[in-house]
């Protein structure tokens, strides 16, 4: 994980902020987070490669499933945080590893990044 | 007789009417056997209707038992008594030989001893075999009427009154012959028809038409009532005038009763299959309709002759005709039908689900004769375990992002806390608060959550009515999404707490004031501003919760415009504290959690 820049995608403050502690605490440079669609989408066009995402799934108003779609096409590997079941993720990224909040971090680079 | 025809004599005169009348006349002559009995008679005489009547040609001077040996030896007997006693006798019988029967007057013409008799005859067997056919007719008439135990049968006079009654009518109206020959027949009509003038009409007619059907309620002698079927007729005197009634009547109460019976359960029945919401129908053999009830008609708009053989399918989904071909291929060797498919419905074109089943009808010998189905709406059922599945499935989604919250904001508030007691304190707090909020949320959908519901809520938490006179709270109702409730309340809980430890609330003369309003409330995404105002702060400690890295003014100042896109202004100076903010509200449409 030390070394990795990960994208953040969380509507809830407190826990994009939990997250992003934990994620700086393990080594990581998070990128966001993101509380919306159209934000993830603008640091996923601005900054350098990522080499990883972990998105919930439903954000305020929206699905997140967009920015699923612009990772998939850039190779990016990305995880699913959501308290959502299986059978509540769109079957077009029922592949997608698929992590329960509350996040264990420490689960996370396992999944990125084998 | 050897007299002159030229001469006119009484005996010439009797001569012309023997020969020229019609009955047949002989004088005999008896003959006696040595014990005095009759044993023959010799024809001494005959006239000319003799031959005719007889049969018996040449006779005179001839036996009777020369030309028929087998007559009857009666006859021989009653000429021989005329003979001997003198005394002329009438009599009629038949005499098997000569295959007639006669009508006879026998008497002496001469001495006893003459033993002559002249005999006066008539053949009758005409007339003996209309009698007999007449007394045979009578007698089978008599059985018949009184054999027809089932039928009533009897006759009046041409006023109604009776005079004749049969067994069969005294079984069905409970009188005996004595009790009703004499009475008017009107003691049998119920008391609708007496009043009705019903005996009037029903002879007036029968006497108009000379017959009328009479299917109706009688009275019987025991009170009770007994439904006949059957008819007056009119009867007649040779001159037409009119004799009297003849009235047979069948008693058909138990007939009627059992199809009143019958009716009366196919009434209900129609009534039950009619009356309840299922569409109901038959099949002969499987899939082929032969018949639908009216709730089909109405709901698909097919007609029953459309619906019939496989012209229900029409209504069915397209997508789901195979299904529908498939259960009853399934089905189709005697076990159940059971199947869901959308049906057509004719008034709003849309589909609805329905489950159909349908069971085999067996008779006595378990072939299975058709098939009974019924389909029933399940729509609504459907429409409502797919909502169920929804709001489990958002459940688990809030309880685990709950749990998430819990964690963060332990974590958040142990960094901010310089001890275990510390934390606790304040922890509890957050949580007793988190508590209230998951209450509002859980209400939430039968009344929006407000904003002055959170406002006043944390307030009454934290005892602030107590201080009534210093507090103001005021604006509109404005109702929340449920998405944003929690990090403002939270954020609300956070200003409430400091007020009440560091600010407004914990100085004597401090007041607040918590206002709100709609900006632009037409606007496709309206602003709420809330003004948390604090005036008469005691100059506070430097470390507490309303420094730059508290958690409560992290939330205000970064957790709102990062979770809700809200904009905030926080200022504390000169014992006063202003705090803004602005939400912009997005539509509910949009997509609420």
């Amino acid at each position: 994980m030390r070394g990795r820049r990960v994208l953040v995608v969380e509507d809830d403050y407190v826990l994009a902020d939990g997250m992003e502690q934990a994620l700086l605490a393990q080594g990581a440079m998070v990128v966001g987070p993101a509380a919306t669609v159209s934000q993830a989408l603008g640091l996923i066009a601005r900054a350098d490669p990522l080499d990883g995402a972990v998105l919930d799934v439903k954000l305020l108003t929206e699905w997140v499933y967009p920015v699923a779609e612009v990772l998939r096409e850039r190779g990016v590997p990305f995880v699913f945080a959501t308290g959502y079941d299986r059978s509540s993720i769109d079957p077009r990224f029922a592949g997608i590893p698929r992590i329960e909040k509350p996040v264990d971090v420490s689960s996370i680079a396992p999944l990125l990044f084998g | 007789m050897g007299e002159d025809p030229a001469v006119d004599t009484p005996a010439r005169r009797y001569r012309m009417l023997f020969e020229a009348m019609d009955e047949g006349f002989c004088i005999i002559q008896v003959m006696f056997d040595p014990h005095d009995r009759p044993v023959d008679y010799r024809f001494l005489e005959v006239n000319a209707a003799f031959q005719h009547q007889t049969g018996l040609s040449d006779a005179v001077g001839r036996t009777m038992r020369s030309l028929r040996p087998a007559h009857e030896q009666h006859w021989f007997d009653i000429y021989g008594r005329v003979a001997r006693t003198g005394r002329a006798e009438r009599f009629e019988h038949a005499a098997a030989e000569l295959q007639a029967y006669y009508d006879v007057f026998a008497c002496p013409v001469g001495t006893s001893e003459e033993a002559t008799v002249g005999v006066l005859f008539r053949n009758i067997s005409g007339r003996r075999r209309i009698e007999e056919s007449l007394r045979d007719s009578e007698e089978r008439y008599r059985l018949i009427v009184e054999n027809a135990r089932d039928y009533a049968i009897f006759t009046t006079d041409a006023h109604g009154i009776v005079n004749d009654w049969h067994g069969g009518a005294e079984r069905i109206y409970g009188y005996s012959r004595d009790e009703m020959l004499g009475r008017g027949f009107d003691i049998l009509l119920t008391p609708e028809d007496r009043r009705d003038g019903g005996r009037e009409a029903e002879l007036r007619i029968a006497a108009e038409t000379g017959h009328v059907p009479v299917v109706r309620w009688r009275l019987r002698k025991d009170g009770g009532r007994v439904f006949i079927e059957g008819a007056i007729t009119a009867l007649r005197n040779p001159d037409g005038s009119l004799r009297g009634f003849l009235k047979i009547g069948q008693d058909v109460t138990a007939r009627r009763a059992a199809e009143e019976a019958l009716r009366e359960s196919r009434r209900r029945q129609r009534a039950l299959i009619e009356g309840i919401p299922q569409l109901v129908w038959r099949a002969s053999e499987p899939a082929h309709w032969t018949w639908c009830s009216p709730q089909w008609t109405a709901y698909t708009g097919l007609t029953e002759e459309r619906s019939l053989g496989l012209g229900w399918l029409e209504a069915v989904h397209p997508d789901d005709r195979e299904a529908a071909r498939m259960a009853w291929a399934r089905a189709g060797d005697g076990r159940p039908l059971d199947m869901e498919t959308r049906l057509l419905n004719a008034a709003d074109g849309g589909h609805r689900w329905f489950r159909t089943r349908a069971a085999p009808v067996r008779d006595d010998t378990g072939a299975t004769v058709e098939w009974l189905g019924t389909s029933t709406d399940v729509d609504d059922l459907r429409r409502l375990q797919d909502q169920q599945h929804v709001l489990v499935s958002e459940l688990q989604h809030r309880t685990r992002n709950l749990i998430a919250v819990v964690q963060s904001v332990a974590d958040q508030t142990l960094r901010s806390s310089d001890s275990l007691e510390a934390f606790k304190q304040r922890f509890v707090q957050r949580m007793a608060a988190l508590s209230r909020i998951q209450g509002l949320l859980s209400r939430s959908d039968l009344k929006a959550i407000t904003l002055g519901d959170l406002v006043r809520m944390e307030l009454d938490a934290l005892g602030a009515s107590a201080a009534a006179e210093r507090v103001a709270v005021g604006g509109p109702e404005v109702p929340l999404r449920n998405a944003i409730v929690q990090t403002l309340s939270l954020a609300i809980h956070e200003l409430a707490t400091n007020a009440r430890k560091y600010g407004a609330l914990a100085a004597a003369d401090g007041r607040l004031s918590v206002l709100w309003r709609l900006d632009d409330p037409g606007a496709q995404v309206p602003r709420l501003v809330i003004d948390w105002m604090e005036d008469g702060i005691r100059p506070a400690p430097p470390e507490n919760g309303r420094s730059e890295g508290g958690f409560g003014r992290r939330l205000i100042e970064r957790a709102l415009p990062y979770s809700l896109g809200a904009t905030t202004q926080y200022r504390l100076e000169r014992g006063a504290l202003r705090c803004r903010i602005e939400i912009p509200l997005h539509r509910r449409a949009e997509g609420d959690d």
